[in-house]
């Protein structure tokens, strides 16, 4: 077989692969098994910690730091529902579930910012570990936004009459959050550039929110990574599931980047 | 040459433009936007010629006599109407494939630049706060006018150099994808349509994120800034589509949808072709005026920053 003959059953090849739906879903499903044990075993490992020693939590300082990004999403969100100037072919249901998560994943970009964190030596010396900061921050802004984001949501929904379909909505937008924050999160940590941070959330929202069909069409096997798929599609369960667990993947990954003392002191930002 | 180079660079100003530029392609900021660019630019160019749009947009602007059906909204009442035309524009196929890049390529290219350049240097200045550096500049004979300047023409240059990129790479893309395009009008668009923005908005941003004491709190509002001009540009479009002809706000609006418009719509749509390069102009020169007086704000609340510290 000559090269060109080689080259072109390489490509005829590749192309079977690219656009075979089942050979995603079975894809799919290993990297579900696979995270739902390493998902399962880090929380069975953080429960046992927590258990064995329950630190205070500032759930105040979490919360008040809260409350302008919070106002200000919630008008960004009613501006985007009154006026549907930039969502023209998006429902108001749709309008919430699109922005939302890229909104988490922005300031999930910014909560932990471990260069602009102030007297981070001075956390890092105290006895409770740095790790819990993080998760308490995390679960205000993830509990704030997810309220916001469920409110907006229902009145969408009773709005637009659509109130049958309130639990897969949240079905949609629930693990693009999650996605989006560990991204956001895992970003900000490995490179301590929140900006950095903010632009590749922002990228990967955008890709998946106006590219998304044209993924599906190109690259079929793509089809459980999409972040917004059409609701009640084929494997939407599935892509759901994926979705979540490369979410939380990412955030229990972050936290045991937190907990190497060293790593966070002495691996500054250049 | 070099000579006059390095006599710029070592003046206060030079100094601070050269790191300026050193400083944002070191962050990667501008790097990741520039691997976002050349993305877009493969997938934007190839799909929307295999999907054959682009033809259809050539054919259609080399049309002799160009007649289209448009939606007219008058006196409250909207009619359809047939509108007849002779284009006025050479029918140089290659002016032609140049005008089809501006309403096709052009477009997406211009927003992902508007929306992702300001998000990556809005800390800019909060971040010479966090380094201390500004203590050090404080202590230094240089004014806050000159620092606020030096900052915007440095954030500028390093622009130049990513739209410069950006340039070649979709020049070569349409090159291959499309075929032969005029290039002192491709050249012409980019420098009239996107160099002026890149120097109008994300200095805006900077600008108004350079009150702020942390990194982070400059992004929050870089974000913000970032959203609130898809929001304006959004509603710009939405206007001049439904109105046909620009009203005040339209010159005034910050992310100038005139300028978006003329080089994006307008080719394509006859009831938008009332905006003119003139009007795309004032546009600018008004954008220009507000960055001066957001510019002499930053500078008039830096200078009591220092005077009460």
């Amino acid at each position: 077989m000559d090269t060109s003959s080689q080259l072109e059953s390489l490509s005829d090849l590749l192309f079977r692969l690219t656009h075979d739906r089942e050979l995603g879903r079975v894809l799919a499903w290993l990297i579900v098994a696979l995270l739902s044990i390493s998902v399962i075993v880090a929380i069975a490992q953080i429960a046992v910690s927590v258990w064995r020693k329950r630190w205070p939590l500032a759930w105040r300082r979490s919360l008040i730091a809260l409350v302008i990004p919070g106002a200000l999403t919630a008008v960004a969100l009613v501006l985007l529902m009154l006026t549907r100037i930039l969502t023209a072919d998006l429902n108001l249901v749709q309008i919430v579930t699109v922005s939302a998560p890229l909104i988490m994943g922005i300031h999930a970009a910014l909560i932990l910012s471990l260069d602009d964190e102030p007297l981070i030596e001075v956390l890092l010396a105290a006895p409770r570990p740095f790790v819990w900061i993080m998760a308490e921050r995390l679960i205000a802004m993830l509990a704030t936004y997810s309220v916001i984001t469920a409110i907006g949501t229902l009145a969408a929904a009773l709005i637009t009459g659509h109130t049958d379909t309130i639990g897969t909505v949240i079905a949609i937008w629930l693990p693009a959050a999650v996605l989006l924050t560990g991204i956001g999160l895992t970003f900000t940590l490995r490179t301590r550039q929140p900006a950095l941070s903010l632009v590749v959330v922002g990228i990967v929202w955008g890709v998946m929110t106006f590219g998304g069909n044209v993924i599906s069409i190109l690259w079929p096997i793509l089809w459980p990574l999409l972040l917004f798929p059409t609701l009640n599609s084929d494997g939407f369960a599935l892509n759901r599931q994926l979705i979540l667990l490369i979410g939380s993947g990412l955030i229990l990954r972050a936290g045991y980047v937190l907990s190497d003392t060293e790593a966070i002191l002495l691996n500054g930002a250049d | 040459m070099a000579n006059v180079l390095r006599r710029a660079f070592s003046t206060p100003l030079g100094g601070m433009i050269r790191y300026e530029v050193l400083l944002h392609w070191r962050q990667r900021g501008l790097l990741v936007v520039l691997f976002t660019m050349i993305l877009l630019g493969v997938l934007t160019v190839f799909s929307l010629s295999n999907s054959g749009l682009i033809q259809r947009i050539i054919d259609q602007l080399s049309m002799d006599v160009v007649s289209r059906s448009q939606t007219v909204i008058a006196d409250g009442q909207t009619t359809i109407q047939t509108i007849t035309q002779t284009p006025d524009t050479p029918k140089n196929p290659a002016y032609i494939s140049t005008q089809a890049f501006s309403v096709t390529a052009w477009p997406i290219a211009y927003i992902m630049l508007l929306i992702l350049v300001p998000m990556v240097a809005a800390d800019a200045i909060a971040r010479d706060r966090k380094y201390r550096v500004t203590d050090l500049l404080d202590s230094t004979p240089l004014s806050s006018a000159l620092y606020l300047f030096g900052k915007i023409l440095g954030l500028f240059a390093a622009e130049v150099g990513l739209l410069l990129v950006v340039m070649i790479l979709y020049g070569g893309l349409w090159r291959v994808a499309v075929g032969a395009f005029d290039i002192p009008s491709y050249i012409a668009l980019w420098l009239v349509s996107t160099l002026p923005m890149l120097f109008i908005n994300p200095s805006l941003i900077v600008l108004l994120a350079s009150g702020q004491n942390g990194r982070r709190s400059a992004l929050l509002i870089g974000f913000a800034a970032c959203f609130a001009m898809f929001f304006f540009l959004g509603i710009g479009l939405s206007h001049m589509r439904t109105v046909g002809t620009p009203a005040l706000w339209d010159y005034v609006n910050p992310v100038h949808p005139l300028v978006f418009e003329y080089f994006g719509y307008a080719p394509v749509n006859v009831s938008l072709q009332s905006i003119t390069i003139g009007d795309a102009w004032l546009s600018w020169l008004i954008g220009a005026g507000e960055l001066a007086l957001v510019a002499w704000a930053a500078w008039a609340w830096l200078n009591r920053r220092k005077a009460n510290s």
